[in-house]
């Protein structure tokens, strides 16, 4: 009999015309994302969706995904209120009361509907199979291409039916009912900067790597997916706990409906709670928003106080094995401290959040650590801090024992980072070893990452040589003399590498795809060429270029002698046409990157320390300045003037104007009347401006004055005085002068 | 007797379900709107310019508006028709009933309306202590009235057909306010791409700030929108006196 009803309705909810109009219509709605794809602009695809990677496996599979998902979701919406406010319209409640309880009939609706989506998702899968095979080319990869069409598109149909039933339910309403489930969806669309567990439409799935794996994408995927149904679940149980019984209101039937089914308020309890539970229990990121991070930067960071008293005397030894098929990692961290004073003195030392400490000896014997409450101390926020006692006049060796996974903070959002199977991206340096904040002269990081040997390690300083392999794990060695630029990447990487007078150019590609990157090999070489001829050369002895993961994608930077790029970014086309000149260009990025070598790694570009007045609000003179304008040099040499001119001049040109006619740029005074969000987001308005269209055009200025062989001059002269010198800063008023070029000239191009 | 319907309508209207919880989240939406959007300036513009408050007013509009359509329902709903045989027999119009149940809607788009305009006065009152809001009555008139217009005449007009017409115009209407047209002032129902973008191309003043210009073509298509809203009013008006 129950089995009965329960089909019959199901068959009967798939049969009716309104739900097979739906269904054929989210079966349609990923072509339809791959339709308007080329009319969505990066910035819907960024900020709505949520993808941050160009490669082709996101643009295929993610893009078409989850335009799908935010259309199902409105028709799901819609259907589901459709089906259940039958009962209404029709006014047969008092029949059907009698004869079956209300939560039989909820959950046969539920089930019906949820069939009706699971038709949809499968038959867009179908129908995508093709569209995919077309841009891959082969099915590697298609597990991804299916795993992200179930849990993005039928996920988002699960959620939505739940929770517009429960909705419908709380409010007995349908256009209540739709508006609360349009604002769910825009908070969906709004709320993911602030946390990726948000993005219950959508999801955080921000892409798919080509060559090193997928991170964390898809336990983010199955969490987000998690967060949501106890979300969802909750709405609904708590709407059929209000469902009204037959003529009676709004509390009296939450009572009577506790009292007829006990066992529904006690899965609402279970599943309210699991909201919490899961939300605080986020597996991949350490908690860190995007307001954390506003008030950080407004207020100014703090960093962990360093104490003077203790001196490191030894250089510092750190080994590192990770173990990537757990995503572990084991440490220990020697050096050598000495307390020279008449007290015993408390210094800090930072480490990752995820790693613990196993043991911490000093003079060989194990002593006390308390981890800093983050209320205390600022930098406590971003990572572990521990307090540690050095007894006073002594010096002897501090060993430092951890283990775990560290993880990266929920802010940025990168999936890629952390230890993966295929991938290893810590980019902090306390994601490697513990930062201890004492005196550290001239001391240097050095020693061994144990890996598993297909895995190539990348890390600032000398180049990273194999010392032995044994069981399939490779010892690495490092060294490096700032340890608070250390990183390391570790992938399937190919090595091409050349002599170019004097100084090793790395570049690591994605083995897997050796022919298609072959080619950037010597792009690299020509731009670091052309740099070391028209400014000096890089006295590093070592430079590396590395692709990196795209999952996160878009992204280049440079740390120490390291410059990074997403895999994404190399692999669009360089436009030899200047018509076609787009300001993702890949070459452009590239040599950015490269320029930072000498332009933020040799010289130090700032007004921080200089007392010259000319300098006073100039703060857009910065590394960036003179990265961007050596890209354009580079660009106007390879690919003519007019190609330069359009794809960088011109956007210095519109952003200086933008920023200039910015309301709280000409009235700096109403910035304290911003409340920290607005706030956040005009700084860093201003500061890009500033640092990618200001600055740049400052110096382009100047350079468009005197010449191009005179600025070139004036290259060699800032790098015979500025280069490797670290505590010579190349300020506004000394680059005027070196250039006689006057301030005015320099500012307004006249 | 007209009255006494029309303060009945709007009290139903007012203290129905649905209007309250709009209410709330309109304006829960304009403070929110007003301190983390506006604050900033669109554009690039001062927060009090005129085009800032064009922006404001365009967002805000397009939730007001999702409450009229959706109250525009109710004018098409079963139960209504059932009213309407009954109404048909007794000595009341049915044009004048119609009459003052449209007016209603209105009265309760301009309650809404005048409530948020309120907020950001107050706003801009206490934020920047700004009060020139002679200025702001151009926006006010330019950005919500034509869009007001035209949007109920095509609901009035479409819901008269069929209420599913009615029900699969909404979710165009919400398309529409959320994209950006940037110089198409015809296809701009709401204006918000014209208003963000115009403020980048006009020339500045003496203070920096781009001037309050608005372009013919602009103008020519708020008359537009606010002619074929009034000619679809009339029509639907017409078609639904007959029905009975
Ligand atoms: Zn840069």
């Amino acid at each position: 009999m129950r089995n009965a009803f329960f089909t019959y309705e199901t068959k009967r909810i798939l049969k009716s015309r309104f739900t097979r109009i739906i269904i054929l219509l989210a079966l349609l709605f990923p072509l339809i994302g791959v339709l308007i794809s080329p009319y969505l602009s990066e910035d819907i695809s960024t900020m709505i969706l949520g993808i941050h990677s160009s490669t082709r496996l996101s643009q295929t599979i993610l893009l078409p995904a989850k335009i799908g998902a935010v259309l199902s979701t409105l028709a799901f919406i819609a259907l589901t209120v459709f089906e259940f406010d039958k009962i209404l319209r029709f006014r047969v409640n008092y029949i059907i009361e009698p004869i079956s309880s209300s939560i039989k009939i909820n959950l046969t609706k539920i089930a019906g509907l949820l069939c009706a989506g699971l038709i949809s998702t499968v038959g867009s899968m179908i129908i995508m199979t093709p569209h995919y095979f077309i841009n891959i080319g082969s099915l590697v990869g298609y597990n991804y291409f299916l795993i992200s069409y179930f849990f993005i598109i039928y996920g988002s149909i699960v959620l939505t039916i739940l929770m517009t039933a429960g909705f419908y339910l709380l409010f007995r309403n349908v256009n209540i009912t739709c508006i609360i489930m349009f604002f769910a969806l825009l908070f969906s669309f709004l709320a993911g900067t602030m946390n990726y567990q948000y993005m219950w439409v959508q999801t955080g799935a921000s892409g798919f790597s080509e060559n090193f794996g997928n991170g964390n994408i898809v336990p983010g995927l199955l969490w987000n997916r998690l967060f949501g149904l106890t979300v969802a679940m909750s709405i609904f149980l708590f709407g059929m706990l209000c469902d009204r019984c037959y003529e009676k209101g709004f509390f009296k039937s939450l009572i009577k409906n506790c009292k007829k089914y006990k066992f529904l308020p006690i899965c609402f309890m279970f599943s309210f709670f699991s909201v919490f539970f899961v939300y605080h229990n986020e597996p991949i990121f350490k908690s860190f928003s995007i307001l954390d991070t506003a008030s950080m930067m407004i207020s100014g960071k703090s960093e962990t106080p360093v104490n003077s008293n203790v001196i490191g005397t030894s250089n510092m030894l750190v080994d590192l094995k990770i173990e990537e098929d757990k995503h572990y990692a084991t440490g220990v961290y020697r050096q050598e401290l000495q307390n020279s004073a008449d007290k015993p003195q408390n210094i800090y030392f930072n480490l990752a959040d995820g790693y613990h400490i196993n043991e911490i000896k000093f003079d060989n014997d194990p002593i006390n650590y308390i981890q800093v409450s983050p209320k205390i101390m600022n930098s406590a926020k971003i990572s572990n801090v521990y307090e540690i006692r050095i007894p006073k006049n002594t010096k002897a060796k501090l060993d430092i024992r951890y283990s775990g996974t560290p993880k990266a903070l929920s802010a940025v959002n990168d999936f890629s980072i952390g230890i993966n199977k295929d991938y290893v991206n810590l980019d902090k340096p306390y994601d490697i070893a513990p930062a201890v904040y004492v005196k550290q002269k001239d001391k240097i990081m050095k020693g061994t990452i144990k890996i598993d040997a297909a895995l190539t390690v990348i890390m600032q300083g000398n180049k990273n040589r194999k010392i032995s392999e044994q069981d399939g794990v490779t010892t690495w060695s490092f060294s490096y003399d700032k340890p608070s630029e250390l990183s390391l990447t570790a992938g399937r990487y190919g090595i091409f590498e050349r002599n170019v007078s004097g100084t090793y150019v790395e570049f690591f590609y994605p083995l897997a795809a050796s022919k298609e990157f072959e080619s950037r090999g010597n792009d690299t070489l020509d731009i670091f060429t052309f740099f070391s001829d028209k400014f000096g050369p890089l006295g590093t002895g070592n430079l590396k270029i590395v692709v990196t993961s795209g999952v996160h994608g878009g992204v280049g930077y440079q740390e120490g002698n390291i410059s990074y790029i997403a895999e994404d970014s190399l692999m669009k086309k360089s436009y030899g046409d200047s018509s076609q000149a787009s300001s993702s260009d890949t070459f452009a990025l590239l040599t950015h990157e490269i320029a930072h070598q000498w332009w933020g790694g040799g010289i130090d570009v700032t007004n921080g320390s200089s007392n010259n007045p000319i300098d006073k609000n100039h703060d857009e003179w910065t590394n960036e300045a003179f990265a961007d304008f050596s890209t354009y040099l580079f660009l106007k040499n390879k690919f003519g003037k007019a190609y330069a001119d359009n794809l960088l001049l011109n956007q210095w040109k519109e952003g200086t104007k933008d920023l200039n006619r910015n309301f709280y740029r000409r009235n700096p005074q109403y910035m304290k009347k911003l409340s920290m969000i607005p706030k956040y987001s005009v700084s860093l308005f201003l500061r890009g401006s500033k640092l990618y269209a200001l600055g740049p055009i400052t110096v382009y200025n100047v350079y468009h004055h005197i010449g191009e062989d005179n600025y070139f001059n004036a290259m060699k002269v800032i790098y015979n005085k500025y280069y490797d010198k670290r505590d010579k800063k190349l300020s506004f008023s000394e680059f005027l002068n070196i250039t006689g070029v006057a301030k005015e000239v320099a500012i307004n191009g006249k | 007797m007209e009255s006494k319907i029309l303060k009945y309508e709007l009290k139903r209207i007012i203290f129905s379900k649905i209007f309250v919880i709009t209410f709330i989240i309109e304006i829960f939406y304009s403070v929110i709107n007003l301190y983390t959007e506006i604050i900033q300036g669109v554009s690039g513009t001062s927060p009090f310019s005129q085009w800032s408050y064009c922006k404001f007013l365009c967002d805000i509009n397009a939730i007001m508006l999702l409450i009229l359509m959706l109250s525009c329902t109710g004018l098409f709903s079963r139960n209504e028709q059932r009213v309407k045989e009954i109404t048909s027999c007794t000595a009341l119009p049915t044009k004048k009933y119609l009459a003052t149940k449209c007016l209603a809607l209105i009265l309760s788009y301009i309650i809404v309306a005048i409530c948020c305009i309120l907020i950001s006065l107050v706003f801009y009152k206490t934020t920047f202590s700004f009060s020139s809001f002679q200025n702001f009555l151009l926006p006010i008139l330019i950005i919500l009235l034509p869009t007001f217009v035209f949007v109920f005449g095509t609901s009035m007009f479409l819901g008269s057909k069929s209420q599913t017409l009615l029900y699969a115009w909404i979710p165009v209407v919400l398309v529409l306010s959320l994209v950006s047209f940037n110089s198409t002032p015809f296809l701009d129902i709401f204006a918000k791409g014209y208003v963000a973008y115009m403020p980048t191309v006009l020339p500045v003043d003496h203070l920096g700030e781009p001037v309050f210009r608005l372009s013919l073509d602009f103008i020519m298509s708020r008359l537009l929108f606010t002619l074929v809203g009034m000619v679809l009013y009339v029509a639907s008006f017409k078609k639904l006196s007959r029905k009975i």
